[in-house]
């Protein structure tokens, strides 16, 4: 019985054992221990009447008569050692009087808005004389007294109309006689006042913006780096891997151990280059530069003594692996022939290159982490927060659907209805839109008016739709706190 | 060991270019958005205010700015008893929430007071999820008895801003109005609201009329009457209601289907001459004509492009009637039609981007639009006769006439939005055919 046996022995031996003493005495030991036992108390109710003479007599109204201390089985709180009457904290508030004369709460309004710009002089009332008087019938059915359009004094030729003084803004060419404006909108409207907060909003909107870009962009920095670094550090593996498994299949023995001295020294490499990343990342770039130039120049002069070029490291190096591959495989097998050791040469560059490959990888991957240092460390300019990775297809499509659902083109002219816009806003964390921040970007396919009106029936889809909040992952809002949306026109639109 | 070092402190350094693109990779979410729905825009009419002696006004002008909106087939009016908000005054604030709950996108508020025999009708327009008034506030006044119009305005402006396209509520339809059997029909000229309301008679019905046409002002109205056997084309003063003859009627001849150019200053119609019928065009201040045609085949239907430069009429020229554009002062017409079926009555889009006609096709007849080059052809309507298209004077709706079948079928005018959907009656009492959408009223 050699050794692997008595310890698959002892293990099963010591397995069944408990085994079966768990089911000897695990019933015992893991028996469901007895529940307490449901306790229970009376409780009763009180009427109104009860209650409120409890409370007259908690308030001093009356005497604190036993009839109000053993008011029925009223559930005592457990530690209330206080009689009733006594009681201050358990006495419902009793009416205050003074209540009733306390000052009004603030029904004055609050304090009128700076509407300056509102109050502007009231426009005339009668100012419409551009527009001719009607000359309308006096509504009989007499076929000559139909409306004379015709006949309705060309207000150019009318001397006795006053000139309106300059344009009026707003006033509709096509209004009947004598229209005027209504009044002045008055002082106090909400508008005026909605208006100036959310202009308030807006720039304070736009001043968290900004930063939050600031760190969004830093945060953006942190995780390329580490993406990049995680992407390199795989490939890097899977480069390995793959020239390990090639290199045992093919080499002979005598390669082999030229190939673990080639993994040494690239594993040194990587080591190295991770090495040098980082203490570049803590000295300036500048210092940095400049020991790597001194460096790469006292390397450049060895590598020149061992006839190697230091500008094409790799090939080079490639090139004296090679000739290491070859010198090995004559000293360990001096007995092959020329055409092995070619084949040797060749196998030796392909491996060389691979590494070349894996190098530049463990470079990347020192480089990411070498950034991310600096990040850190306070140097990049920004905090190493991560933003999160980028949005799903599918929480695109949550979002792109939920607005579309909204986005009503049926009340549009036709030029409007074939207007694209683009539409920029801002969200804040819950998925709502920041109305301040809505404006058009952009718009093709129609007139400026026609793209106002595009832009209105977006906004009005952005603004419905919205409703609690935009479903989209809180986790990524850095990916969609900022958002524009192309409203393209090209598209189909399902009739309700 | 120090040929590594050297080799990885490179490698660094370029790591730094690869990187940078990364870090470009910053920006807002970007989406495109192709569908949408089309469904008509809720909206509420808080009630009108009283400001006033409005009276009975109050309740009449608010429905009918409903109805003008409603009608267009583009909005729906959320009914008053599923308001929250109630606005205690013209001038009160907007509680926008409450409009926002009941899911209105549009709020207008108004008032009317009748002061010296006038109805004035002021109103402002909302967005309620935006939160902010569109445009100005706007008054408008009219004698009592066009109080209709005053409305009419009110909701011009309302549709205008909402839509973006131009107004049309406020405009006139001139139409020929049918009486009696189908064999011995009685037809005289009207006019009334683009809604059928305000009907009034140009025309006695003694003598056959058809094709009223209005001149670009509505001041005046082409039309053909058969008052001497012949048709003739007739010019009318709508005010005066005068009427005089095209032109100085040459002996045998026959003149029809009239029509202005969009400068009133000429009239082109179509000329029966010794059996064969071209276009001609005329000075509407000289009465001096001449041939636009001169074919063997039969041209007829012209109608002016907005501009004046174009005309589109009907001709089969090459075996059945279809539609050709040639230049204002004739010249080598263009066929822009092509498809299966008889094309007829082309008339011009005021937009000046469409030509709507009516096609027949088999047994089927159509109301339909293409674009000026004979693109995009769409068909609006199909029904065993419709014929007879006329543009809204936005260019948006067109009316037509719709005859049912059978021995007693009638003529109804209806109208259509040129999308297609929309189609619904005019309301007016009897039948009616040939309608002419006049001008915006001023």
């Amino acid at each position: 019985m050699d050794r692997a046996e008595r310890i698959g022995f002892w293990v099963s031996g010591i397995g069944h054992a408990g085994l079966l003493g768990a089911a000897l005495v695990g019933g015992a030991l893991f028996r469901p221990q007895p529940l307490d036992a449901v306790r229970m108390a009376e409780v009763a109710t009180m009427s109104e009447a009860e209650f409120q003479s409890l409370a007259a007599a908690a308030a001093g109204r009356g005497p604190v008569s036993d009839a109000a201390a053993t008011t029925p089985a009223q559930p005592r709180a457990p530690a209330d050692e206080n009689l009733p009457g006594e009681l201050e904290a358990a006495n419902p508030p009793a009416p205050d009087a003074r209540a009733a004369t306390l000052a009004l709460p603030p029904s004055r309004p609050e304090a009128r808005p700076d509407l300056s710009d509102f109050q502007a002089p009231n426009r005339p009332v009668a100012v419409a004389t551009d527009a001719p008087r009607p000359a309308e019938p006096e509504n009989s059915v007499d076929l000559a007294a139909l409306p004379q359009a015709s006949d309705r004094p060309d207000p150019a030729r009318n001397p006795g109309q006053p000139q309106s003084p300059a344009p009026i803004p707003q006033r509709s060419a096509l209004a009947p006689a004598e229209s005027s404006r209504p009044r002045g909108r008055p002082e106090g409207l909400a508008e005026a006042v909605q208006a100036r907060r959310e202009a308030a909003a807006a720039a304070r909107q736009r001043e968290e913006l900004l930063a939050r870009e600031q760190a969004e962009a830093a945060a953006e920095r942190a995780a390329a780096a580490k993406a990049e670094q995680a992407a390199a550090r795989r490939a890097a593996e899977e480069r390995a891997k793959e020239e390990r498994r090639e290199a045992q299949a093919e080499a002979e023995a005598a390669r082999k151990a030229e190939e673990a001295e080639a993994r040494a020294r690239r594993l040194a490499a990587a080591e190295a280059a991770e090495k040098a990343a980082a203490e570049e990342a803590a000295a300036e770039k500048r210092a940095a530069d400049e020991r790597a130039a001194e460096r790469k120049a006292e390397a450049e002069r060895r590598a020149a003594a061992e006839k190697a070029a230091a500008e094409k490291a790799a090939a080079e190096k490639a090139e004296r692996e090679a000739a290491e591959a070859k010198a090995a495989a004559e000293r360990a097998a001096a007995e092959k022939k020329a055409a092995e050791k070619a084949a040797a040469e060749a196998k030796a560059r392909e491996q060389a290159e691979t590494e070349r490959k894996a190098a530049e990888a463990a470079k990347q991957a020192a480089l990411a982490e070498a950034m991310q240092d600096q990040g850190s460390g306070g140097s990049g300019g920004g905090g190493a927060a991560a933003s999160g990775p980028p949005l799903s297809q599918g929480e695109k499509d949550g979002f792109r659907v939920a607005v579309e659902q909204c986005w009503n083109r049926g009340s549009l002219s036709t030029e409007a209805a074939r207007t694209t816009v683009s539409v920029r806003f801002s969200m804040a964390p819950d998925g709502t839109v920041e109305k301040g921040s809505l404006r058009m970007i952009g718009h093709d396919g129609g007139s400026d008016a026609a793209a106002k009106q595009a832009y209105e029936a977006a906004r009005r889809a952005i603004l419905m739709c919205e409703k609690g909040g935009y479903d989209l992952p809180p986790e990524k809002y850095d990916r969609w706190k900022d958002v524009i949306i192309d409203f393209n026109a090209s598209g189909g639109a399902r009739v309700n | 060991m120090l040929r590594q070092f050297l080799l990885t402190s490179v490698m660094a350094l370029s790591g730094l270019g690869l990187a940078a693109p990364v870090l470009a990779q910053d920006g807002p979410l970007r989406i495109e958005i192709t569908d949408g729905v089309i469904e008509p825009m809720p909206f509420a009419i808080a009630r009108f205010h009283d400001e006033g002696g409005a009276g009975e006004y109050l309740a009449q002008v608010q429905n009918l700015i409903a109805a003008d909106l409603t009608g267009t087939g583009l909005f729906r009016e959320i009914p008053a008893s599923a308001h929250i908000a109630r606005p205690e005054s013209f001038d009160a604030p907007i509680s926008y929430e409450d409009w926002k709950a009941i899911n209105a996108q549009a709020l207008i508020t108004g008032a009317v007071r009748v002061e010296g025999g006038k109805v004035v009708v002021k109103f402002r327009l909302f967005d309620v999820f935006a939160g902010q008034p569109l445009g100005d506030g706007m008054q408008f006044d009219a004698a009592a008895g066009n109080w209709r119009r005053a409305a009419h305005k009110a909701a011009d402006q309302v549709y205008s801003r909402l839509t973006g396209e131009g107004p049309y509520f406020d405009s006139r339809v001139a139409f020929v109005q049918e009486s009696g059997p189908k064999d011995a029909r009685r037809k005289r000229i009207g006019i009334m609201d683009y809604d059928g309301a305000n009907v009034k008679w140009l025309t006695d019905d003694s003598t056959l009329v058809l094709k009223p046409r209005f001149s670009p002002d509505g001041s005046r109205l082409l039309y053909t009457s058969y008052a001497t056997g012949f048709p003739q084309a007739m010019v009318m003063d709508v005010n005066t209601l005068a009427s005089r003859p095209l032109g100085t009627g040459q002996q045998g001849t026959m003149s029809f289907s009239p029509r202005f150019s969009p400068d009133g200053r000429w009239i082109v119609y179509s000329l029966e001459k010794g059996g064969n019928t071209d276009i001609y065009q005329m000075d509407a201040a000289t009465g001096a004509q001449r041939a636009l045609t001169n074919a063997p085949s039969i041209e007829t239907s012209p109608s002016y492009s907005p501009d004046g430069t174009q005309i589109v009429f009907e001709s089969d020229r090459s075996g059945t009637p279809q539609l050709y554009i040639m230049g204002a002062n004739g010249g080598e017409p263009k066929r822009i039609s092509f498809g299966e079926g008889r094309y007829g009555t082309p008339v011009w889009s005021p937009r000046g981007d469409l030509i709507a006609f009516t096609r027949q096709v088999g047994a089927k007849f159509h109301i339909g639009v293409m674009r000026t080059d004979g693109s995009e052809e769409k068909m609006l309507t199909e029904s065993f006769l419709d014929e007879g298209p006329a543009w809204a004077p936005n260019g948006r709706v067109v009316m037509f006439t719709r005859v049912t079948p059978g021995g007693d079928g009638q003529p109804r005018l209806h109208s259509v939005d040129i999308t297609g959907r929309n189609m619904r009656p005019v309301k007016i009492n009897g039948a009616a055919s040939d309608p002419d959408w006049g001008p915006l009223l001023p």
